[in-house]
């Protein structure tokens, strides 16, 4: 009873802290969806491959989300004339690299190299593996339906609705937002609960300090989770205490970049053979930046 | 299978999480689970759930559809299985009733008879703080900056922290003045602890809320030696309002 009544504690904690984030991240996202027209980021942004690489992660900054959202924005994109390494760079920058991600980021870890770390890395990685498709040049690379253009497609979010019926409907897609990704959360607090009410941390310890093996135990647990962006710093804290500060990083570059959700997100805009790179290239950049940091000790 | 009434059932769900959010930040048990730093985001999440209930109850799906895959994101469908995931934190919440991390979160960690380490390189509270302002992480972060327990021979403290014991050191005579000490919310938490000799301590049960009063003395546990606070006085008292140190 004891160990429900701890495990119970943890839980809602990491529950209470991150769901106001999970909540202002659907609430942004909503309105986002509801007010803004995704062409604006198809006309701002450079058409060529070497400075659209890194341009392509900024978008998260108009429109901040976690992975979930990114696969139908880059999709309305790609029918805008977006260039492929844009989207490949937005794609798998725009999870971190927003302010609410960021935000929650430093409410779980504070200035520190955990924050910079998150957003630097995140960019060179979204930088390079899209730099690496616009050199490649491949031929095929998305899915017909991500490429037709319907009517529908030209909209721009429902401009005929006037405000005060866009509301509910930002609200609505907030709502649902939430409820998607609160799961992914939920399993994943109870398992971080579960975890520190049943592992002793000298077990932990050992797997978590190698500086190999606890980069690739978190990344693989960032795959399976696939727990939102804006709330995983809060799952990650669960660690910091046994595992290395390159696997923390890891866990929190590589996670939004490739999951199971986002998997099936690339493979609804593009082919399964790029999808491959898509998941390969950035894991090992990450499992590389990863061991770097914990190799450089000092950090 | 997708849930009937899904609108319906969808509002009452985001009502349901604003009275969670708002009890939990009106009786104060809200820091049992999170720390001072964002608990003003729970009270907002409070409103913001209101706000969604009321949009989800209000908002008129559009009468055109506009085909399978034209970009926009589509309304989650909700299913049984996805509803049993999300009232998990409303039904824990209500059927086990709040209480701060105690030393049944011990089993499975060492308490530290030393600062964490962002404490031992630089305190977070001034080290001239009086012998009765001083709390347990401040005086641990004390010691970590003068290394001879010697030192501290002869200070007057006063602590308030809850009572552990393990098989470590005689638990007749000595006991642990403990806190948990977080930087975001539990999930971080680590527990901190001053070793008390005090001759009654065998009849103070465990976890118990005391505030000890007494003198620090040489002491030596597990071959090091460290300042032991001699009691003077263990008074039982309430748990404290914000019952974890933070750092």
């Amino acid at each position: 009873m004891a160990r429900v009544q701890t495990f119970s504690t943890i839980f809602l904690g990491i529950f209470l802290e991150a769901a106001p984030f999970l909540l202002l991240g659907a609430l942004v996202a909503g309105l986002i969806e509801g007010f803004v027209d995704p062409g604006l980021a198809a006309r701002v942004l450079p058409r060529r491959a070497v400075p659209a690489a890194p341009a392509g992660s900024l978008p998260g900054f108009v429109f901040p989300g976690c992975e979930c959202g990114g696969g139908p924005v880059t999709r309305r994109l790609y029918r805008k004339g977006l260039p492929l390494p844009v989207g490949i760079g937005f794609l798998l920058a725009a999870p971190v690299v927003n302010p609410v991600v960021l935000f929650s980021t430093y409410a779980a870890f504070g200035w520190g190299p955990v924050l910079w770390g998150r957003l630097l890395f995140t960019i060179v990685i979204a930088a390079v593996v899209a730099a690496l498709f616009g050199l490649a040049q491949p031929a095929e690379v998305l899915r017909p339906t991500a490429v037709m253009t319907t009517a529908a497609s030209s909209h721009p979010a429902h401009p005929e609705r006037p405000w005060w019926q866009r509301v509910p409907a930002a609200l609505t897609t907030a709502a649902d937002d939430f409820l998607d990704m609160a799961r992914y959360l939920i399993i994943g607090s109870l398992l971080a609960a579960a975890m520190q009410t049943l592992v002793p941390q000298t077990t932990l310890l050992a797997i978590g300090s190698g500086p190999v093996v606890s980069v690739a135990v978190l990344m693989a647990l960032a795959f399976v989770l696939s727990v939102c962006s804006t709330v995983d710093a809060f799952l990650a804290l669960s660690f910091v205490r046994t595992f290395t500060t390159g696997s923390i990083l890891a866990f929190l570059v590589f996670g939004p970049m490739v999951d199971i959700k986002s998997s099936l997100m690339f493979l609804g805009v593009f082919r399964p053979r790029v999808v491959v790179y898509l998941i390969v290239l950035p894991a090992t950049l990450a499992l590389l930046f990863g061991l770097i940091v914990n190799l450089n000790l000092g950090w | 299978m997708s849930v009937p009434h899904a609108r319906s059932v969808k509002a009452l769900f985001f009502l349901a999480l604003a009275f969670f959010f708002a009890r939990h930040f009106l009786s104060g048990t809200l820091f049992y689970y999170i720390g001072r730093r964002f608990a003003w985001l729970v009270p907002l999440a409070a409103v913001g759930c209101l706000l969604m209930a009321l949009g989800v109850l209000f908002h008129r799906p559009e009468p055109h559809d506009h085909g399978e895959d034209d970009g926009h994101r589509h309304g989650y469908t909700l299913t049984w299985m996805g509803l049993a995931l999300v009232v998990v934190p409303l039904l824990l919440g209500w059927l086990i009733p709040p209480r701060p991390l105690d030393s049944a979160a011990l089993s499975t960690r060492e308490i530290g008879l030393t600062a964490p380490d962002r404490v031992a390189t630089g305190p977070i509270r001034p080290l001239s703080l009086g012998p009765r302002e001083k709390n347990i992480l401040d005086w641990l972060a004390a010691f970590a900056q003068n290394p001879d327990p010697q030192a501290f021979v002869g200070q007057e403290a006063h602590v308030v922290g809850f009572v552990y014991r393990d098989e470590r050191f005689e638990t007749e005579t000595s006991f642990m003045v403990t806190r948990f000490a977080i930087t975001c919310c539990v999930a971080d938490a680590t527990a901190v602890g001053l070793l008390v000799r005090w001759p009654q301590a065998g009849e103070l049960a465990t976890d118990t809320w005391v505030e000890v009063r007494g003198r620090f003395a040489l002491g030596v546990f597990q071959g090091q030696s460290l300042p032991v606070l001699v009691a003077e006085s263990v008074t039982p008292v309430e748990p404290p309002a914000q019952p974890y140190l933070y750092y």
